[in-house]
């Protein structure tokens, strides 16, 4: 019966049809080549065959995992060059300035990704008692209440900066 | 403005599909993205492969084996018959060999993609609107279908892989996600197989972007509005129309509420409004839909909660609505009412183990085989849930629902009885529980039989494959490699399939699955797939040979191609870019092959790969065709094809055609006789002596030559041009003929040389008739005269005359007795 567990394990896991696959938080940190806090803002659209690939630019503040790094270029497919725009359902969008925590992969190529596009992202905000949270919250760009004029949301994953250095501590030394 | 809203004024539809709206407030017809067809060659988009492939393969997995199931995939949306559009494989490309490419075309591209991406699609657009035949759209300049290059974990004959390419793929094409489980919906609620691997939903949503004219004919449709409070039109409803254990199609609403859903088949319908299931892990949006814009680009508002409902207000289903051809049923309204949390219930998956393996979704088997239901999703696990079925075909018996024992905490099992009208198909499950309701479409299918199971693979020898195993039957079908071999014959006793295995490498190893036509297969319940080789030798790419390596930019030109192995529906060939398009080949032998290349202008300079695809043998020559700024003459002819006897017209581009400078125009390399120019048209006697099948033109005009070019030949059809009685009377419906009347009928087409006393059958509504006379008339008409009999029925009958075996076209012949 363990058998048939693992396969149905390995089925539930399987998220959406763009297509990704639903990574836990000890997965992300086990997979991912560095795990970093900072600001991030878009620096260029480049065309990388027949991707288009938005470039940003990661002020680093803070490294939790992989080589010590001030700025990283940071990939996303789809965007602008000109007057040619490439969309990419489930690619997500950050204001310039943003400040993110990151999970972040450097493929063989050397370009750098981020985990399972949205999922390897976590914004950064302060809870009421002044506590640093680092929050996974879905986005839900546009898509507004009508009456209460505030967007839905989905739970997603809630840890304050200690807890979350404590777990990637954990991640990496297992 | 004013002219942005005339362009819109003739969209109507909403479907999934990539959408702007070019007015704010009002006239919400939605403008889609897609292939402009008009800037596509005979409607076909192509796709090209990059030639990198995945880097790192399960240990029998392979490049070939990729592209066979990409292709696969590709020719699941091209052969709906109720779209326009067509994709065809252009060939093996090297990485980013197509960035210029002027002609919108499908790059499918393989990348090192992060940890928790398996694959995804983009659509490359500019800001521009423009007007076809089917309403205002933005035209896709380009697609990219982006695969991993790491395909160990998921490798390319498994289900996973081909129906993630399918997706994609739609895509590609212009479809968002759909919430109807059908190809386009996101992979958790997809209830597609295989053999099954797209539903009516996924048919109408391309039909919709890409419509025939009669995509629509014999098939109904429903409008309405949904609504909140009061009278605010709710925009990113679903609205879905379900035939209990039927088809299943859905459509999101317009911003301000309104919707309609089109290519809904004659019959009863329960429909229902849901709203987007709450974003997910890994997604930007309620199920990563991007959300429409209006013409500032700014994003809609839409997508709001509210409690799922059926027509016209309740939570079970029980007022359908009646469809009728041609008819849309409208005011088919919903007033809802808004939630301020998402429903609790929602993106379920049903598994069931036939085998020691899960299967998505679950099959229900009516011979009593093992039922193990388990599923698993948001909400499922509270108590109180409650589940039941859109039909009465089965149900959930009482303590039907409980935990599933291996994974408590996250999946529950659920029992089922078949009720008393229990068939094989497709059920619809509703789950509630307080005020929640989630419909999961196609959440179980009750098959009969078992999943066949593949026992033993032997080759016989070059070309056939013996095929033994449990669960076969008659109809079971055999792929290698995503490729159906064909069935020489089964013999149900020892389970035995004799099949006859597309051409591949000597010594490759196919990937062998067995279908059953009940959408099963044998990766039910053995997801490694099983094995043979590669058995038929095939000449290797250098064995390959072009008659042309340069063509000049801007033309249309025959090349032919010698080989071994050639068929019809086998073998692709293509030169890896858009701009090069194989627009149609035909194979008079199996070494050698026909085919008409088109070279876009603006290319000159460029050279490209050749590839050729034979069965699951692929292989390509790199810079196999240059492409010249030469000007050549190139040639096309109107028509699809030329007709033996009669006369044809053929095109003469870019040579100076005079009445001064003589003219020679050859088929199949024999002279034909020039009847008329006009301009550049040329119009000539086709020779009655051209057998079935493909000639090449030539033509030349003084010393100037033209490009050859391959044609379809065919032969005319025989068909009755009048039919009158006694000295000429014509029979029409108000002029019947009568019983025992004498009739002549002229018959055009049949061979001029008859013998004496040809054979010759003529039917009367299934009626033997005996001829009187038969001749040669003037016109090149052969005149035939008979005696209607007392015994034919009255009213229309065919009228159905075979000459020496050459069939006359049907007739229908209006009989009276008097």
């Amino acid at each position: 019966m363990k058998y048939v567990l693992t396969i149905l394990a390995a089925l539930a896991t399987t998220l959406t049809g763009t297509t990704l696959e639903k990574l836990s938080f000890d997965e992300m940190v086990a997979k991912s080549t560095q795990i970093v806090r900072g600001r991030i803002a878009l620096s260029n659209v480049r065309q990388h065959g027949a991707i288009f690939y938005s470039h940003y630019t990661v002020q680093v503040s803070e490294q939790y995992k992989g080589p010590t790094a001030r700025i990283i270029d940071v990939v996303l497919p789809g965007g602008t060059i000109g007057r040619n725009q490439q969309t990419i359902s489930g690619v997500p969008t950050f204001p310039a300035g943003s400040e993110l925590v990151l999970f972040l992969w450097t493929s063989k190529s050397g370009l750098t990704h981020i985990i399972g596009l949205s999922q390897g992202v976590f914004q950064v905000s302060k809870d009421a008692s002044g506590q640093t949270v680092f929050s996974r919250e879905a986005i839900h760009e546009g898509l507004i209440d009508g009456r209460t004029g505030r967007t839905a949301t989905d739970g997603g994953m809630r840890l304050t900066a200690t807890e979350f250095s404590s777990r990637v501590r954990q991640g990496v030394t297992k | 403005m004013a002219g942005i809203a005339m362009l819109v004024s003739s969209a109507s539809f909403g479907y999934y599909h990539f959408v702007r709206y070019a007015l704010g407030s009002s006239a919400y017809s939605s403008i889609p993205e897609k292939f402009d067809l008009s800037a596509l060659p005979n409607n076909t988009v192509t796709y090209q492969i990059a030639e990198s492939g995945p880097s790192n393969y399960a240990a029998t997995d392979g490049f070939a084996a990729v592209v066979s199931q990409i292709r696969g995939a590709a020719k699941v949306w091209s052969e709906i018959e109720t779209s326009e559009l067509r994709l065809q494989f252009g060939g093996v490309t090297p990485k980013g060999a197509n960035q210029n490419a002027q002609t919108p075309s499908i790059d499918v591209v393989f990348e090192e993609l992060p940890p928790g991406l398996n694959g995804y699609s983009g659509r490359t657009v500019r800001n521009d609107i423009v007007s076809g035949s089917s309403g205002a759209f933005v035209p896709i300049q380009r697609s990219v279908v982006v695969l991993a290059t790491d395909i160990a974990s998921r490798p390319s004959w498994t289900e996973r892989y081909f129906l993630t390419a399918v997706h994609e793929f739609g895509h590609a094409l212009g479809l968002q996600h759909s919430f109807v489980s059908g190809a386009m919906a996101t992979e958790i609620t997809r209830a597609t197989t295989k053999i099954r691997p797209i539903f009516p939903d996924d048919v109408v949503g391309l039909s919709l972007l890409y419509p025939t004219r009669s995509f629509r004919e014999g098939l109904g449709s429903v409008s309405g509005r949904v609504t909140a409070g009061r009278d605010e039109g709710m925009g990113l409803a679903s609205v879905v129309a379900v035939s209990p254990g039927g088809a299943v199609i859905g459509t999101l609403t317009h911003p301000d509420g309104t919707y309609r859903i089109e290519g809904l088949l004659p019959g009863q319908y329960f429909l229902y409004a849901h709203p987007l299931p709450p974003t997910l892990q890994g997604e930007v949006t309620p199920g990563n839909v991007i959300l429409p814009v209006d013409g500032a680009g700014r994003v809609m508002p839409g997508g709001q909660q509210f409690d799922t409902v059926f027509y016209p207000a309740s939570r079970v289903p029980f007022a359908a609505i009646r469809v009728d051809a041609n008819q849309t049923v409208g005011s088919i309204n919903f007033s809802v009412t808004r939630r301020n949390a998402p429903t609790a219930i929602h993106s379920v998956q049903t598994y069931s183990y036939p085998g020691q393996v899960a299967v998505k979704p679950a099959h229900l088997y009516t011979s009593g085989a093992r039922n193990l239901v388990v599923m698993g999703g948001s909400g499922v696990m509270q108590s109180g849930l409650q589940i039941s079925a859109i039909s009465g075909a089965v149900s959930v018996p009482p303590n039907g629902i409980r935990p599933y024992a291996s994974a408590p905490d996250s999946f529950i099992q659920t029992d089922f009885q078949f009720g008393q009208f229990a068939g094989e198909g497709p059920i619809h499950l509703i789950f509630s529980r307080n005020n929640d309701l989630y419909v999961l479409p196609y959440g179980l299918r009750v098959v009969e039989r078992q999943a066949p199971q593949i026992t033993n693979v032997a080759r016989v020898d070059a070309t056939d494959v013996v095929v033994t195993g449990n669960g076969f039957t008659p109809s079971t079908r055999v792929a290698f490699d995503g490729v159906l071999g064909t069935v020489r014959s089964f013999d149900e006793e020892s389970g035995r399939l004799m099949v006859t295995a597309p051409v591949a490498t000597p010594g490759a190893t196919l990937h062998v699955v067995a279908f059953g036509s009940d959408g099963q297969s044998s990766l039910f319940m053995q997801p490694a797939a099983n094995l043979a080789t590669g058995g038929a030798e095939l000449a290797s790419a250098n064995g390959v040979t072009l008659s042309a390596s340069t063509l000049p930019a801007g033309t249309e030109s025959m090349i032919e191609i010698t080989g071994s192995n050639f068929a019809e529906g086998s073998t692709s060939i293509g030169f890896g870019s858009p701009d090069i398009e194989v627009r149609r080949v035909w194979f008079p032998s199996p070494n050698r092959a026909l085919a008409n290349v088109w070279v876009a202008s603006g290319v000159a300079g460029n050279s490209y790969s050749f590839t050729i695809l034979n069965g699951l043998r692929l292989s390509t020559q790199p810079g196999a065709l240059q492409i010249s700024s030469a000007r050549t003459g190139w040639l096309n002819v109107s028509g699809a094809a030329l007709i033996a006897g009669t006369t044809a017209t053929v095109n003469v581009n870019g040579l100076t055609i005079s009445g001064l400078t003589p003219l020679q125009l050859t088929v199949n390399d024999q002279p034909v006789q020039v009847v008329g120019v006009n301009g550049s048209n040329v119009t000539f006697a086709v020779p009655r002596s051209l057998a079935n099948g493909v000639a090449v033109l030539r033509f030349q005009s003084g010393g100037d030559a033209a490009l050859p070019l391959a044609v379809t030949v065919t032969q005319p059809q025989a068909m009755i041009v009048s039919v009158t009685a006694g000295f000429g009377t014509p029979i029409t419906s108000d002029r019947p003929a009568r019983y025992g009347e004498l009739m002549n009928l002229l018959v055009a087409g049949l061979p001029e040389s008859l013998p004496q006393q040809p054979k010759v059958s003529l039917t009367i509504g299934g009626i033997e008739h005996r001829l009187l006379t038969i001749s040669p008339s003037a016109g090149g008409f052969l005149q035939l005269q008979f005696t209607i009999q007392t015994v034919v029925p009255q009213g229309t009958q065919p009228m159905v005359v075979t000459v020496e075996g050459v069939s006359v076209s049907p007739y229908s012949l209006h009989v009276r007795a008097f």
